[in-house]
């Protein structure tokens, strides 16, 4: 199966790096513009399965095309951006974009990013929990009855405290649980100064269910408070 | 350098000094001088100039009689003067017995009944000075004391030295001179009348002579007046006596005196019988009473008299029946009808004093008052009863005795009044040329040192400048007429005092005077040399009051209408102020005289105070909360300027403008900040588009199937650089972002010992990795504080890469975090890997890291990143270093930890 995909920004040179990479994957069939208005013409004419899309471009910036291709279209849109405000991301996010890869950007957590967006936009779009002990949360799904976690439908292999730690957190996600309140959950007693441990199971749940552990997507901390796992809600 | 004499202030005080001492030597040496001269002392012998001197003496203390007799003839003692011939012929007689050298005398001029009329002579002047000494005794004889007296006194004081030889007086008959023929047959009766009325102790038998002598004529001597043709020789040895037989008119005011009472008369029918005690006929007592000058009509054949009440004390009946007694008597003693006529009241006293009527009515001094506490029993030795009565003689031909008594002093005594001024005399003619001499040195020496004094005026010894003293800030003019004054008061207390007392008042004031010429003239050259003469005056100052006024007015003459506003505020509360209080004296005014006006307008004032007060206190608690807000930061709220007027209006807008300026301020400081931050974020954006080709290419290079060595550590370095350049970049983009104060901060209760124990877990592979072991100590259960979670971890997170970065490897890392007074204090110490040869505050600058070679991983951004985002949080960050331990701590206020537990 073969999937289309359209990189979009004004520097040719990134474009250019960005084909290498994909096309390392023969699935990909890329296509390439360098502003909006060539995007979206490329869009009616070719079925794109995915748009990695640059905000700041000549003639039609990413946030209008962005705005323009969601009224015909709801393939993944990945935003590569080098602001690296929250502003720009949240804008871009609340218009439409499913996810976004700062510049400077590392080339394999792209294609991960693309890979996941596929899969998700392909496979399991509408996917819903198959019984009640199924949690998603994004591109995870954790199975309680056979006590597997898939990310990006492959399993990952996890610890014990770790999956425990990730069945508490994705059981109420967007919730932010302090270490002591995550460790007696999981522990079933209470810590006694041995909360924290659970940074750094927490850190090894991290780099394993996370494309890029340094960002995490879902696995996010509190600074100060806690950690939680954040499911992520497309407004609109 | 030698200062100039000048200059010194020692040296004008001296010759001030000087001065002030040589002036009154140099007056005293001048007047001196100018007797001297005058005297001619330098070609005459000193027993010539001194007969002269005490000649001239006596002779002025002699015909200063004149005078005085003069003016008791203005006074009605006298008809006459006294005659040239009579004068000489007493001066001759008084210079005939004077010896310089031994004598002393006064003399005085007594009527019959020892009363002083006139005194005179040196001995008076003795006698009064010796009595200022004893100030009871000087009042009490205002007159001068007679010989008796003086005598007691003497005594009483024991002025022994004093010695008194009262020789025998004899009888110096005046020109009218009478032949006495009544002069055998009267004098045993005389005396007693006199001597019942002069004072007991001058009672003339104690004394070996008749001092007080009275003549021997009485009653007779008005009949003697006529035959006045003789003249008694004045005895060499004998102090005259000198009778003067003058008419005396004792007088008084009329209307103090008389008053008809005619009631009195018609019931007095006057008889009048002779001694033989047959009636005199109608025509008799007409002559008679025409002769006695009295009053009189005639009703039915009888002679009727009129008789004059001097005042109201007494019942007419009383009167008349005295009167007619006394007369009676008189007459009956007399047939002669030597009558005089005298007033009720003097009867009254005549009688009650001597329990009858005496033979011969004596003179009686004239009264000046009436006084209103009149008593019966009043004594001859009160020495107030002369003021008692009155008595109108009008009898012309009517005859008074009068003595001059002469006292004669045998020696000459210390503190004589001749003796002293011979003395001077002798002075003067022993110094009479030592004195000029001293005179004109003095009189050098002054002008000297006042030239001196006015050359050095202003000058002082420390002071290189000339400059004036206190008093020459006093305006020049004021300062001229204030020593004016003082001169001129200064010669005019001359004129208050007398005697002896006067010379050293002279002195004194001599020497005011001088001292004030001085000190004008140092005070006039100081204000020459300060510049000062012209301008330090009060007319000066008010013609450049009035001149800048007038610019003033000149200026603003097309503000005319709006004047008052150009006046200062000063002034116009000034006038305000007087304004009110003219309104409020006018007010007080009104209201001391009762008018009802006054108190409605007082009350008006005080409403129109209250009100104005008000006022005022809303303009100024207007202009307060205004300046409050500009003081609070509120720059966009203005006074509104439509509810003040006058200065509150302008101060309201002053107060708007700082505003305006501030907010323009403020918010061109913020936009810069702004574009600055912008401008960061924008080129480290343009950075990192082709840093991203850059990693992008390093990394497809590295993937290549490249076979050269060299090549490959080349990419390996570019891929290091360039993932270096890419952490650089967001660094500095934070760091601006933090230091321009852009970084929002979503602050939340926090835990710092969650967030340091996630920190730790993070970092507790990359610590193994060095071979780091990390000591915690987080003694506290929680470390609460309010803060943003991101920015707190970020800082934190920077501590730990450096330590990460440049800890020594196989080393322990201590990390405490306490409370302690509501603060947050989390410390990190570890031991540097490289030598910390720099100071904690240069490792906290921007771009400054540990190593000089910087060929390290890292921006040398983490610590002013990690410490401007600690200061967001109110908290400090200090670097301390010793040696290679390197110590971070962290301060951060502590949140309430009652609040925790609702917040999380």
């Amino acid at each position: 199966m073969s999937y289309h995909v359209l990189i979009c920004d004004d520097e040719k040179d990134i474009v250019n790096a960005l084909k290498i990479y994909l096309s390392q994957n023969p699935d990909y069939i890329l296509y390439e513009a360098f502003n909006g208005r060539q995007a979206l013409a490329i869009l009616q004419q070719k079925p794109i399965d995915l748009v990695l899309l640059d905000i700041m471009m000549p003639e039609m910036d990413g946030i209008e095309t962005i705005q323009k291709l969601r009224q015909d279209y709801n393939i993944p849109v990945i935003l590569l951006t080098a602001k690296s405000e929250d502003t720009d991301k949240i804008q871009g996010l609340n218009l439409g974009a499913d996810d976004y890869i700062t510049k400077p950007f590392n080339p394999m957590e792209v294609l991960a990013r693309v890979r996941s967006q596929l899969r998700r936009y392909t496979q399991l779009g509408s996917a819903v929990p198959a019984s009640e002990k199924q949690y998603r949360c994004g591109n995870i799904l954790l199975d309680d009855s056979q006590k597997i976690v898939t990310v990006d439908g492959e399993v990952i292999n996890l610890t014990p405290t770790e999956y425990a730690i990730l069945l508490f957190l994705i059981r109420s996600p967007n919730q932010v649980f302090t270490p002591q309140e995550i460790y007696t959950a999981v522990r079933g007693e209470l810590p006694y100064g041995a909360e924290g441990t659970i940074a750094v199971h927490i850190r090894h749940l991290r780099e394993k269910i996370e494309i890029n552990p340094a960002e995490p997507r879902f696995l996010k901390a509190v600074w100060g408070q806690g950690y939680k796992l954040d499911q992520f809600q497309k407004s609109g | 350098m030698k200062k100039p004499l000048h200059k010194n202030s020692f040296c004008k005080a001296v010759a001030i000094l000087v001065y002030a001492v040589s002036v009154p030597v140099f007056c005293a040496g001048a007047i001196g001088t100018t007797g001297l001269l005058s005297d001619d002392y330098y070609t005459r012998s000193f027993s010539t100039i001194q007969k002269e001197n005490m000649e001239r003496r006596l002779n002025s203390d002699l015909w200063n009689l004149d005078g005085d007799f003069t003016e008791l003839k203005n006074n009605g003692y006298f008809s006459e003067t006294i005659s040239e011939q009579r004068k000489t012929a007493l001066y001759q007689e008084i210079m005939g017995r004077y010896d310089p050298d031994k004598t002393n005398f006064f003399f005085c001029i007594y009527d019959m009944d020892d009363n002083l009329l006139l005194q005179s002579g040196s001995g008076a002047y003795q006698a009064s000075r010796t009595f200022t000494n004893n100030e009871t005794i000087y009042h009490e004889s205002e007159q001068i004391m007679s010989e008796q007296q003086y005598k007691d006194f003497c005594s009483q004081h024991q002025y022994d030295n004093v010695k008194w030889s009262m020789e025998e007086i004899t009888v110096l008959r005046g020109e009218p001179a009478p032949t006495l023929p009544g002069q055998e047959p009267i004098p045993e009766t005389i005396p007693e009348t006199t001597q019942g009325l002069t004072e007991p102790e001058t009672a003339p038998e104690n004394t070996e002579s008749t001092e007080f002598q009275t003549n021997p004529e009485s009653s007779p001597e008005s009949e003697s007046i006529p035959e006045v043709s003789e003249t008694i020789p004045i005895s060499t040895e004998t102090m005259a006596l000198m009778e003067f037989p003058f008419a005396i008119s004792v007088h008084a005011n009329a209307e103090d005196l008389i008053e008809v009472v005619p009631e009195a008369a018609e019931n007095a029918p006057l008889e009048i019988t002779t001694a033989s005690g047959d009636s005199y006929s109608l025509q008799e007592k007409r002559l008679l009473c025409e002769a006695l000058n009295l009053d009189y009509y005639e009703n039915n054949n009888q002679l009727w008299v009129m008789i004059y009440n001097s005042d109201d004390y007494y019942d007419n009946a009383r009167q008349d029946m005295l009167f007619e007694d006394y007369f009676q008597r008189i007459l009956n003693q007399h047939p002669e009808l030597e009558i005089i006529r005298i007033t009720s009241d003097s009867l009254h006293y005549i009688k009650d004093y001597h329990n009858e009527i005496p033979e011969r009515i004596p003179l009686y001094r004239y009264a000046q008052n009436y006084p209103e506490d009149f008593s019966y029993d009043v004594s001859l030795n009160d020495n107030n009863y002369d003021t008692y009565y009155h008595v109108k003689i009008s009898e012309p031909e009517d005859i008074s005795t009068h003595y001059i008594v002469g006292y004669v002093k045998a020696e000459l005594t210390a503190d004589d009044y001749y003796q002293s001024a011979q003395q001077y005399t002798a002075l003067a003619y022993r110094y009479r040329y030592a004195i000029p001499v001293m005179t004109v040195l003095a009189f050098l020496l002054c002008i000297t040192c006042f030239l001196f004094a006015v050359a050095s005026a202003g000058y002082h010894t420390n002071q290189e400048e000339p400059s004036g003293t206190i008093f020459e800030k006093i305006p020049y003019d004021l300062f001229t007429v204030g020593l004016f004054f003082i001169g001129i008061f200064s010669a005019l207390v001359v004129d208050e005092v007398t005697g002896w007392e006067q010379i050293i008042v002279i002195a004194a004031s001599i020497m005011i005077l001088s001292f004030v010429l001085l000190w004008f003239c140092m005070s006039t050259a100081t204000r020459i040399r300060t510049k000062t003469i012209l301008k330090n005056n009060i007319l000066y100052k008010i013609f450049e009051l009035l001149r800048n006024l007038f610019r003033k007015f000149r200026n603003r003459t097309k503000y005319a209408p709006k004047l008052l506003e150009y006046l200062p505020f000063v002034w116009k509360a000034g006038i305000c102020a007087v304004g009110v209080f003219l309104l409020d004296l006018f007010a007080v005014a009104l209201i001391a005289d009762g008018e009802e006006f006054g108190i409605f307008l007082k009350i008006l004032m005080w409403m129109v105070g209250i009100a104005g007060t008000i006022l005022i206190v809303y303009q100024l608690h207007l202009l307060e909360s205004g300046g409050q807000n500009l003081a609070d930061g509120k720059l966009e709220e203005k006074i509104n300027t439509k509810r003040l007027f006058g200065v509150f209006q302008k101060h309201a807008e002053n107060l708007n403008s700082i505003s305006d300026g501030m907010n323009k301020a403020v918010s061109d400081r913020l936009k810069s900040e702004m574009f600055k931050t912008e401008l960061i974020a924008n080129v480290s954006h343009d950075i990192r588009t082709p840093l991203t080709s850059i990693i992008n290419y390093t990394d497809l290079l590295s993937k290549l199937n490249i076979k050269d060595e060299k090549a490959i550590g080349y990419i390996s370095v570019l891929k290091k650089q360039s993932a270096r350049l890419r952490k650089l970049t967001e660094d500095v983009l934070e760091a601006s972002k933090a230091t321009a104060g852009t970084t929002k901060t979503q602050k939340e209760i926090m835990d710092m010992k969650v967030l340091l124990e996630q920190l730790i877990g993070e970092y507790s592979e990359r610590f193994e990795q060095k071979n780091l072991q990390l000591v915690s100590n987080i003694t506290e259960s929680s470390l609460t504080v309010l803060g943003d979670g991101r920015l707190l971890w970020r800082a934190v997170d920077n501590l730990f890469g450096n330590i990460c970065k440049y800890a020594m490897p196989h080393t322990r890392v201590y990390l405490n975090a306490y409370s302690e007074n509501h603060r947050i204090c989390i410390t990190l110490r570890n031991i540097s890997n490289t030598e910390l040869n720099i100071s904690s505050d240069a490792l906290m600058e921007r771009f400054v890291r540990g190593d000089r070679s910087r060929n390290t991983e890292g921006s040398g951004l983490g610590l002013s990143i990690a410490q401007s985002f600690i200061n967001l949080h109110n908290g400090e960050l200090n670097l301390h270093i010793d040696g290679d331990l390197f110590k971070v701590s962290i301060n951060l206020p502590e949140h309430d930890n009652s609040e925790i537990h609702t917040a999380i």
